[in-house]
């Protein structure tokens, strides 16, 4: 199904759940936080929460900054 | 003795506390702009801070390292930034984000007016803070050195107001000095100048008016030595800081002689 990853329109398995994406596109899991449809998902619901057709997904880290 | 004693008790120092945290190091600095990593952390660890600036970006498709695996969490207090947003509602959602990683309740809320000055949008700042502070982020606000909109960022609930000394990354130093100090006149939360500071003397400057401490950037990562220029700045607060709590002279118009009148 097609999702929007980061500004980007991206392909995935239907079903797929907001961790695996994660592992699917290599993405760093420890230090990132993941807004869906512009709702901050906490962590722990990660591991559970299933994606859908044209869902847009934001998943931002820290990088360096004054 | 007593003297010695009297005066070693009036250079005692509390530490700096924000909110609910308490910092032995009044100069808090950022993670941008440095040359490399191993840069970075060495910098760090000469400017002798306990707070360290981070922003909040996209994570890239395969980026597996993050700036975080550089800096010791243990060791640094991380204080993420809402660097690059334009209204109070961008710089919220980007606090949530920042919160939600589990690295602090603690937020840099910058909101910014234009890309070309990097000066605050003061609407929308003491908008995004009167929300931020409800929702129970510990809140240290970046402004402009407007003494009234300082107070009114502070009646907003703001755990430190962080007035720029000259525009962000511009190295002028403390540009206008009798805003500072009238912001300090009155202010019941730490003021932290934010901003500006283009070298040590700025830096003594701002600490010696009686900031509470000092955030900076640009003119460590991009000065020609970094970790130099971090230990000078840690010095340059210390300096400031123990200059402040001394009491200086009054400044006179006219001569005074340090030596006794010649009596022979």
């Amino acid at each position: 199904m097609k999702i929007t990853l980061n500004g980007e329109p991206r392909e995935c398995p239907g079903g797929i759940t907001i961790e695996k994406l994660l592992d699917l596109y290599k993405m760093d899991k420890n230090r990132s936080a993941v807004e869906l449809n512009l709702h901050v998902i906490p962590r722990k619901e990660h591991s559970s929460r299933v994606l859908k057709e044209a869902d847009v997904l934001e998943v931002v880290t820290f990088v360096g900054g004054g | 003795m007593l003297v010695v004693g009297k005066i070693e008790r009036n250079i005692e120092d509390k530490k700096l506390k924000i909110g609910k945290y308490v910092f032995s190091s009044r100069l808090f600095v950022g993670t941008g702009k440095y040359p490399s990593m191993d840069v970075m952390v060495k910098a760090l660890e000469a400017s002798g801070t306990d707070v360290v600036t981070v922003a909040v970006r996209r994570v890239k498709i395969n980026e597996t390292t993050s700036l975080l695996d550089y800096i010791d969490t243990k060791k640094y207090k991380i204080l993420p930034n809402t660097a690059g947003c334009y209204s109070a509602d961008e710089a919220i959602r980007t606090a949530h984000l920042a919160r939600e990683t589990g690295i602090s309740d603690m937020i840099k809320l910058e909101v910014l007016g234009n890309e070309t000055t990097l000066l605050p949008d003061p609407i929308d700042t003491v908008k995004a803070t009167q929300i931020l502070v409800k929702e129970g982020f510990t809140v240290l606000v970046y402004t402009s050195d407007d003494p009234i909109i300082a107070k009114k960022l502070e009646d907003a609930g703001a755990a430190s107001v962080m007035p720029a000394g000259a525009p962000i990354g511009s190295g002028q130093g403390i540009l206008n000095k009798n805003n500072i100090r009238i912001i300090l006149e009155s202010a019941k939360v730490p003021i932290i100048v934010d901003a500006g500071v283009g070298t040590a003397s700025d830096v003594t400057v701002a600490m010696e008016l009686g900031c509470d401490g000092v955030l900076l950037n640009t003119g460590v990562a991009l000065a020609k030595d970094p970790v130099r220029m971090a230990k000078a700045m840690k010095l340059a607060c210390e300096a400031g800081r123990l200059a402040f709590l001394s009491g200086r002279i009054p400044k006179r118009l006219y001569a005074k002689a340090s030596s006794p009148e010649k009596d022979f």
